[in-house]
């Protein structure tokens, strides 16, 4: 195994692999910039321009991409709250707050290293789980990926700040959309109102397109100023800052880090799931709540080191098993079948070499693009302060050809521009919109899930009790429910012993 | 106009969602049992929870009563708070329909001229520029999206229905 792990590391380092990694790395932060373009776009394109690599090739040009990616996703989420991708949708919560304090270049160094830490340690499991990664996926069934979707549902819930209720709202309307389209394990078409378009249902890209970077555009196009208040520092600054708060918040890390090498490693799931559970339970975990929302730098380190760590351990079960963690892992499955190898059991005997090749590649590139978004950090700062009269029409033009780009569907334009002015609704009425895209998300997991949970125990609702991984799941939300209702009776008794011991003072 | 002691205009979202919400449900129950149970279910959570909020933003007793056992811990000034910009009506009228105009001309000429044509209306309607000075960056912009999409990306823009029919 040794002997495979340092091949895996020369082979990265020839010549030509190193100049396809480096390739893969800058179209992943290009890409990650953009929003809209998330990876799987980029690896659907990529596709065909890997046919004349040799494998080693092929998978250092993908890996390079897949790991800088999350990078170029997190600049756009904290500079302007627009998301390069779904996972990054959280780290726009305190991030942009942070970049509205005139403090981008402390969330971007936060968010660098935090990414680089995370991949270190999503790369350090997916070395350890491996070998024992079959028996470790087996503990989830359709019953428990009902149960985790559920627990990323409330979370969204008692992770909002300013309302509750709302972000309920926007949840439920969240998986409400998601129920449009035809539906192939309840076997109907849903909300389709005779159009033939929405029988695909709604694309996830397009609505992400729609409510944050149209959205965001149109509302700063009507506010006029820049990204940045006119009472930030002019200067941008704290970027070695952001690097100290990552290591000073060890245990944010540490629990980001944890959270989506797990969450990862569950397939269906994604990276969304891993940011949003990594923000929810550091909310949770925290001891003054109120400040996240507002620009508090865990805020950012915990989603960013669950997505990096996730991209590392969600090769498991598509190495291990054949079965694609996400979209973007089943166009890497393509990749590699075009190369001759067949993901599975038998990849795991065959073609050890490759898989550490490719974890290899992911590590260095998310470290690298990690030290590029850190250098990065000044010019790109720099974009808050531009006039958003300029700024935001140039990204609204970006960001629709975008949506187009995904399907060459013009559908897909009007749909984008339909879910921005949803979303320009719902930044003016409070709304929190994150629920919403994380909803949509959730929804589809929990609905397919719930049939296929009922279908196995042929309509026993109990079997969602039965093993104690769901137990588990059952009793976080369970907390979670709790948890806003608990602190604010602790805060009372707090206040009660407070007023009692000054008037035993007196 | 107020209505329980906020602007009529306040209520305007969650009232949407409680009638969309209805109209979701009454069209879900029309499904067969396993395609409507879970819309069915999520459809009333709407409906309930958006009705909620509409009694949680009135300033009533109750309404009051119930936004602060919903939000334990949100800060008072926040609690059923409705639209918070101040920007005029037409303000927000223009540059929504500058993005509606973009998409338009998207349909009618295709990516590349409607983004030309998209800049040059923003930059010179909403950011009281030149028309030649916001034609150029227009221009430029339209020049970087088809490089970026159509020969970096190869992906084959669309060129509008009018193009399409002059087969030009």
């Amino acid at each position: 195994m040794f002997i495979d792990w340092l091949t895996g590391l020369t082979n990265l380092l020839g010549y030509s692999s190193l100049i396809f990694l480096i390739i893969g790395m800058a179209i992943g932060l290009f890409v990650g910039v953009l929003p809209g373009i998330g990876g799987t776009t980029a690896l659907v394109l990529l596709t065909p321009l890997t046919f004349s690599l040799d494998p080693i090739q092929a998978l250092a040009l993908t890996g390079g991409m897949m790991g800088s990616g999350p990078m170029g996703g997190a600049v756009t989420a904290i500079l302007l709250n627009t998301p390069g991708s779904t996972s990054s949708a959280v780290t726009c919560l305190d991030g942009y707050p942070l970049a509205q304090q005139g403090k981008a270049g402390l969330a971007i160094g936060a968010a660098a290293s935090a990414n680089a830490l995370g991949g270190f340690v999503g790369v350090l499991s997916v070395l350890a789980i491996i070998p024992v990664a079959s028996t470790m996926i087996m503990l989830f069934g359709p019953p428990e990926f009902f149960l985790l979707a559920i627990l990323g549902l409330v979370l969204v819930a008692s992770t909002a700040k300013t309302n509750r209720l709302r972000a309920l709202v926007s949840a439920a309307v969240g998986v409400a959309l998601v129920t449009i389209g035809y539906n192939d394990v309840v076997g109907a078409a849903r909300f389709t109102l005779g159009i033939e378009y929405l029988w695909d249902g709604i694309p996830m890209p397009v609505a992400l397109i729609g409510v944050f970077a149209i959205a965001e555009m149109a509302n700063l196009t009507v506010k006029g100023g820049a990204v940045a208040k006119a009472d930030a520092p002019v200067r941008i600054t704290g970027i070695g800052e952001g690097l100290k708060a990552t290591l000073t918040h060890w245990p944010t890390l540490l629990r980001g880090s944890l959270i989506g090498t797990v969450i990862g490693a569950v397939p269906g799931v994604g990276g969304t799931v891993a940011s949003f559970l990594s923000y929810g339970a550091t909310v949770q975990a925290s001891k003054n709540p109120e400040n996240f929302g507002k620009g508090d730098i865990r805020g950012v380190i915990a989603p960013e080191s669950a997505i990096n760590a996730k991209d590392g351990s969600m090769l498991i079960p598509t190495l291990a098993l054949g079965i694609p963690g996400s979209a973007e892992m089943a166009v890497f499955m393509s990749i590699l079948i075009l190369h001759g190898m067949q993901p599975g059991p038998l990849m795991l005997m065959n073609n050890q070499v490759e898989i550490y090749t490719l974890i290899w590649a992911l590590f260095t590139s998310c470290v690298a693009a990690s030290l590029i978004g850190l250098f990065l950090a000044r010019p790109l700062a720099g974009l808050t302060r531009v006039n958003v009269q300029v700024l935001a029409p140039i990204v609204i033009a970006i960001a629709l050809t975008g949506a187009y780009a995904i399907n060459l569907q013009i559908q897909d334009v009007v749909l984008a521009a339909a879910f921005g002015l949803l979303g320009y609704l719902m930044i003016q009425y409070r709304y929190p919109r994150i629920p919403l895209v994380i909803a949509m998300v959730l929804g589809s997991i929990a609905e397919r899930s719930y049939h296929q949970s009922m279908m196995m125990s042929g309509g026993d609702f109990l079997v969602h009790l039965q093993r104690p991984i769901s137990a588990f799941l059952i009793l976080s939300i369970l907390i979670s429910l709790m948890l806003p209702h608990l602190r604010s009776l602790r805060l009372a008794i707090g206040a009660v012993a407070n007023t009692s011991s000054r008037g035993q003072d007196k | 106009m107020t209505i329980f002691g906020r602007p009529a205009h306040e209520y305007a979202l969650s009232a949407f969602w409680v009638v969309a919400s209805a109209a979701y449900v009454g069209i879900a129950t029309t499904y067969p049992p396993a395609a409507r149970a879970l819309p069915v279910l999520v459809g009333s959570i709407v409906f309930i929870l958006a009705l909620v909020d509409l009694v949680a933003m009135t300033y009533t007793p109750i309404g009051q009563r119930l936004s602060t056992w919903i939000n334990p811990n949100a800060a008072k000034q926040d609690i059923g708070a409705g639209t918070p910009s101040d920007a005029s009506f037409g303000r927000r009228a223009l540059a929504l329909g500058c993005v509606g105009a973009f998409v338009l001309l998207m349909m009618l000429v295709g990516v590349t001229l409607a983004i030309a044509g998209y800049l040059t209306l923003s930059l010179c309607v909403l950011g009281d520029w030149s028309v030649p000075k916001a034609f150029l960056v227009g221009l430029c912009t339209a020049a970087f999206c088809y490089l970026l999409f159509a020969v970096a990306l190869q992906v084959r823009l669309y060129e509008g229905v009018l193009l399409s029919l002059s087969g030009l």
